[in-house]
């Protein structure tokens, strides 16, 4: 039960449906792109400081 | 029977390592290229998988010996071109078609190259499965996030342990000292207030007492003055009764009564000229007392409050403290307006902010570190159940199961479930496994793709194993590919088909 709860609880992580679109097409294109992946994470975890902080 | 609908896949290569042209044919099923030692097999199979896969650099395809070179296949009723162009600083860069079914993958799990270490890939151990199925189910692409995010939460991390935030963590001890000093400095303030107002109490005290003084003196001098009006007047007096009893017979009783009255006088004198003296000395005392009490006035109201230098000392040092531990706390509070990243933003909005990215980031860690467990599982067990089949389906005698355990270690167990170790295995039983491995890995990851390719892997090989395999694949597989030495003299590579 707690598994399940896990489970969810990540799937509802904001925007991660969107970053894993973004994550796997980059990579596949391109497996050499980390740099440029870890661009996009910093990006995402700038949004979610960002609009996370108004809500708080 | 889908290999049947298949049309024939035609390769024209030219200026392709030792080939400087040759057009040669695949049909469905099985095709081998025959050809002797040094002849162009492995430049074959290097030219056609340049066009499903990136894997192998343009430099390793073009004739070291010419500038251009181009790799043309007819597939599908489509002709589809590379061109390969030696660049004046001597790189080679290859422009053109890829293959419709190209898969960066296609490389590792459908060309089994003596060079790739097919072979080495069971006698690596099982950090080398892992990356071979992590690469062939994009689990390492998960894992690449996992590591970028990790990555990143120790960036930040590394961030909040810098002095600047080391500063911040120290602001509650700051505020308590500059609360200590505004204390200090209060208390310091109500000491030379009170020593003021006791100053001054001190100076109005030696005013009244001077006051006072003065008011006795001026009374005191009037008596004294009095004392000499009356002596002057007694002197007077005793005068008039000196002449008076001149004037009256000595032996009369007027002249009895003169003298006493002279005697009298006298008396009245020398009694007023005593209170005289006494007063003299008391109003010199006075006058005395009141020249000290004004010295004391003068020295006090010079000197000012005792110890208020050193109190205004103290105050002027706290104020000082107050000011740097001021300026201590707007660092500790605020980044500085030339800082690099954040100018003038307040630390505790940063730290909060690298906090919320943390957590986010640990969040996406642990989605993708699940995501990742459980396609590299699924992978693991696909795979296992691919290569149950293909050993069962080949039946081939003394092996009863190969597989990958949960840490991607390879088991090899012999009939009677006897586990054997892979470094003692013969060379013809490790391409044996090699091979159904790579078959199996296709099988799970690239079903759909349409070739296999095998070279010169039969050396030193069981030949009726190896066409036993070779037959498994070709019904698995539409176009299968294998390159084999022959003595042949004429050098030229034929491609001889079983369908």
């Amino acid at each position: 039960m707690s598994n399940t709860g896990n489970k969810d609880s990540l799937r509802q992580i904001p925007y991660i449906k969107e970053l894993e679109r973004v994550a796997v097409n980059l990579l596949r294109k391109n497996q050499n792109s980390k740099e440029r992946l870890k661009e996009i994470l910093e990006e995402y975890a700038s949004r979610y400081a960002r609009e996370y902080n108004i809500r708080a | 029977m889908q290999a049947d609908t298949r049309e024939n896949i035609i390769l024209e290569l030219e200026n392709v390592g030792c080939l400087k042209r040759l057009r040669i044919e695949f049909k469905p099923g099985l095709n081998i290229i025959k050809a002797p030692n040094a002849s162009g097999k492995t430049t074959i199979i290097r030219g056609f998988s340049c066009m499903f896969s990136d894997k192998i650099p343009p430099s390793h395809v073009l004739s070291l010996d010419e500038l251009n070179g181009r790799i043309r296949v007819h597939y599908d009723g489509r002709i589809y071109e590379k061109t390969l162009r030696r660049t004046p600083s001597g790189q080679v860069m290859a422009q053109g078609d890829m293959l419709p079914f190209t898969d960066p993958r296609a490389f590792d799990a459908c060309v089994a190259l003596a060079e790739t270490g097919v072979v080495h890939r069971i006698t690596g151990g099982n950090v080398v499965f892992r990356k071979y199925l992590e690469e062939l189910s994009y689990g390492n692409i998960y894992s690449a996030v996992i590591n970028a995010s990790q990555e990143l939460i120790n960036k930040y991390g590394r961030k909040l342990a810098g002095p600047s935030f080391r500063n911040f963590e120290m602001l509650p001890l700051l505020l308590t000292e500059l609360t200590d000093l505004h204390i200090r400095r209060d208390q310091i303030k109500q000491k030379i207030e009170d020593l003021k107002s006791s100053h001054e109490s001190r100076i109005q005290e030696i005013h009244d007492q001077i006051e006072k003084k003065s008011s006795t003196l001026s009374r005191e001098e009037t008596h004294l003055s009095q004392l000499t009006k009356n002596l002057s007047l007694e002197k007077e007096r005793e005068e008039q009764l000196q002449e008076l009893l001149n004037l009256t017979d000595r032996s009369s009783e007027v002249a009895i009564s003169i003298n006493k009255g002279i005697a009298s006088s006298r008396e009245k004198q020398e009694r007023l000229k005593m209170e005289i003296e006494t007063q003299t000395r008391l109003v010199e005392s006075l006058k005395s007392d009141l020249e000290a009490l004004r010295d004391l006035l003068k020295k006090e109201e010079e000197t000012g409050p005792r110890g208020l230098r050193d109190l205004e000392r103290r105050l002027e040092n706290i104020n000082k403290m107050i000011i740097l531990k001021e300026e201590e706390i707007q660092r500790a509070e605020r980044f500085p307006p030339d800082d690099k990243e954040y100018p003038g933003r307040l630390v505790v909005d940063v730290r909060s902010e690298i906090l919320r990215k943390i957590e986010w980031l640990e969040k996406v860690t642990e989605y993708f570190q699940e995501k990742y467990m459980r396609r590299m599982t699924s992978a693991r067990r696909r795979f296992n159940s691919n290569v149950t089949r293909a050993f069962r389906e080949l039946g081939l005698k003394g092996f009863e199961n190969v597989f990958l355990d949960q840490n991607f270690a390879l088991h090899v167990m012999r009939e009677g479930s006897i586990r054997q170790p892979i470094e003692t295995l013969s060379a013809s039983e490790k391409l044996t496994i090699s091979l159904i491995l790579m078959l199996a890995a296709k099988e799970t990851f690239l079903p759909d793709f349409p070739l296999f390719i095998v070279d010169e892997l039969t050396l030193s090989y069981d030949p009726e194993r190896f066409w036993r395999i070779m037959n498994y694949i070709k019904r698995r597989v539409p176009y299968v590919i294998v390159t084999s030495l022959t003595s042949s003299l004429t050098g030229k590579p034929e491609v001889i088909h079983e369908p």
